[in-house]
């Protein structure tokens, strides 16, 4: 059943999810100013699978099910899939100018449906079938999971069974016939209060001492246990202002992370989809991280979309727009941003099958895709506040546009004088230009930036990780041999 | 009434305004039905809008009897009217 924008909210009513904030429980964590632009986020994925304008990305035929069901919870069985994912983001992107939280989830069925495949093959388990019959449901269901890779990782010298505190990664604590036990967190998990369920997977390659830790599974949100305490985000509070609509920049949508806590959680077996095969932790990882360096060439590149649009309102809005060296910078950003879906298609586009079946990505095109991503947004947004010029910080607030209060000689309220020397072109009202430079001012360094900026840097691994990537796969050798054949050189 | 199935791409970054080409052609054919594909009903006609000339949408699940007509940018709506008239004469 493919749920609703609505549903969807009225679903996490349901869920006794315990969250905190400021050092407090919220219960009714739905509707809180703070989180609920991240929920109106996850919300458009399930609206836009409705919309026949965009269901050729939004929805996808389910074989596990034989139904048409929502692509965020779909096994990609070719690259037109790999392709229509990234597509899919982009068009996400432009929608919320922020992240919407759902890839993870998507990104961590794949790597398991081929990884845990594979673990049955070589160690006979049935890792798979219970992932397949897991997934069955997430696509019956609908339901937003929340792929959570990251430990909070302690001493990053150290590996997890070294740590002063074993909890540092998450770890298997007890073994029972039907279940396990597991104890720790999972760190700045987007979208996980947003989530119906979790899927957890290990966050390095580990060796044998490292047993405890190598472990899968999945969980409800609201499973004894499972706690969450809420990540702050810059200029978090302008969202609890009383009526604030244009200093926020985006009322409607933001993205959520969250520590997730794991205080001795019991998971049934049929949800253990890993448990002590160390060998394969490091596969899980790089399967799940490739498919995530891919996402960034989709949903950043959309974000990229509503800022070159920003910018070029804004240009407009301050009487600037056919000025050369405007142009140019916006042609530049669009350069800069086509170039990071370029990185997405094409390490979709070079993508092959897994033994189980499944589509896995080109994975030194995708870790060239992420590397991109962790440079080129922040050349964007430095173009856009150049377009937008120092009036995007320094601009008085709202609460002072709607002022009466008469500080003038001839009368004039603070709202007047506001309204006075912050207009700019004809083509456009105070109120209007101070919503675009709001909306640059978030994008750029307020909250939306956790998604735009430090998330491009260091979600699904930082900068280095793909860097190693690219040189265990850039195949150095060769082109030196290229070289010498060239030049001449015999040795 | 001449029924076309209207199947549209996904609109990951459309280089023209896919709506308001629809609404050009169905104002240039008024005396047509034109409907949002849905799989399972067969159309006289179905018109696909792709909103770049990659066309990487899928169509193939739609049924039509007479033809498919198919559109990547604003410079094919009036091409697109001519298609779906000869394939109503035909």
């Amino acid at each position: 059943m493919l749920m609703t924008g609505d549903q969807y909210i009225e679903s996490l009513r349901k869920l006794k999810t315990r969250v905190y904030l400021f050092g407090e429980k919220i219960d009714n964590w739905v509707d809180h100013p703070m989180i609920r632009p991240s929920i109106n986020c996850v919300a458009v994925t399930y609206d836009l699978a409705h919309e026949p304008q965009y269901q050729d990305l939004m929805t996808a035929e389910s074989e596990l099910i034989g139904e048409r069901v929502n692509r965020f919870g779909h096994i990609h069985k070719d690259t037109e899939d790999l392709k229509k994912k990234v597509k899919m983001q982009r068009l996400l992107g432009q929608k919320t100018a922020s992240c919407f939280q759902r890839c993870v989830g998507m990104d961590a069925f794949n790597a398991e449906f081929s990884t845990t495949y594979e673990m049955d093959k070589k160690y006979g388990t049935e890792y798979h079938k219970r992932f397949v019959e897991f997934l069955k449901q997430v696509q019956k269901e609908d339901w937003t999971v929340d792929g959570a890779m990251t430990d909070p990782k302690g001493d990053r010298g150290l590996s997890p069974s070294q740590q002063r505190d074993p909890d540092l990664f998450l770890r298997v604590t007890e073994r029972r016939p039907d279940g396990i036990v597991v104890r720790g967190a999972k760190a700045h998990q987007t979208g996980c209060i947003n989530s119906h369920w979790h899927l957890i997977m290990p966050t390095i390659s580990m060796k044998e001492e490292d047993k405890d830790y190598a472990v899968s599974f999945a969980c409800p949100s609201d499973v004894e246990g499972l706690y969450m305490i809420y990540g702050r985000q810059s200029c978090d509070t302008r969202k609890l202002e009383k009526g604030a609509d244009i200093d926020l920049g985006n009322r409607q949508f933001g993205g959520q992370e969250a520590l997730v806590v794991f205080d001795d959680v019991f998971i049934p077996n049929e949800y253990v989809f890993m448990d002590g095969e160390t060998e394969f932790a490091g596969v899980l990882v790089e399967r799940f991280a490739g498919y995530h360096r891919q996402s960034y060439g989709g949903c950043k590149v959309g974000v990229g979309d509503v800022i070159i649009g920003a910018s070029a309102l804004i240009a407009d809005y301050n009487g600037v727009s056919k000025a050369s060296h405007i142009k140019d910078k916006l042609i530049e950003m669009t350069h800069l941003n086509e170039t990071l879906y370029c990185c997405g298609l094409a390490c979709s586009t070079e993508g092959y099958p897994t033994e189980a079946g499944n589509y896995q990505i080109d994975m030194l095109l995708a870790n060239v895709c992420k590397l991109n991503v962790t440079r080129l947004p922040y050349d964007i947004v430095h173009l856009a506040e150049e377009i937008a010029g120092g009036i995007m910080v320094t601009m008085p607030s709202e609460q002072d546009f709607r002022s009466k209060m008469v500080v003038g000689r001839s009368g004039e309220t603070i709202g007047d004088i506001v309204n006075k020397y912050l207009a700019g072109s004809p083509l456009a009202t105070t109120e209007n230009r101070m919503r675009v430079l709001r909306f640059l001012e978030n994008i750029c360094l307020g909250a939306s930036a956790v998604g735009y900026r430090t998330e491009s840097l260091h979600g699904a691994g930082s900068p280095q990780a793909q860097r190693i990537m690219i040189a265990r796969q850039g195949n150095i050798e060769s082109k030196k041999q290229l070289a010498k054949d060239i030049a001449g050189i015999k040795e | 009434m001449f029924k076309v199935g209207v199947r549209y791409c996904g609109g990951c970054n459309p280089r023209y305004e896919r709506d308001g080409l629809v609404e050009y052609i169905k104002e240039k054919l008024k005396q047509v039905d034109f409907q949002i594909a849905k799989e399972g009903v067969i159309y006289d006609a179905l018109l696909v809008v792709s909103g770049c000339t990659s066309m990487c949408v899928s169509f193939e699940q739609f049924q039509s009897k007479k033809g498919i007509v198919k559109v990547n940018s604003e410079d094919d709506k009036d091409e697109a009217v001519n298609s779906l008239l000869m394939l109503m004469e035909g």
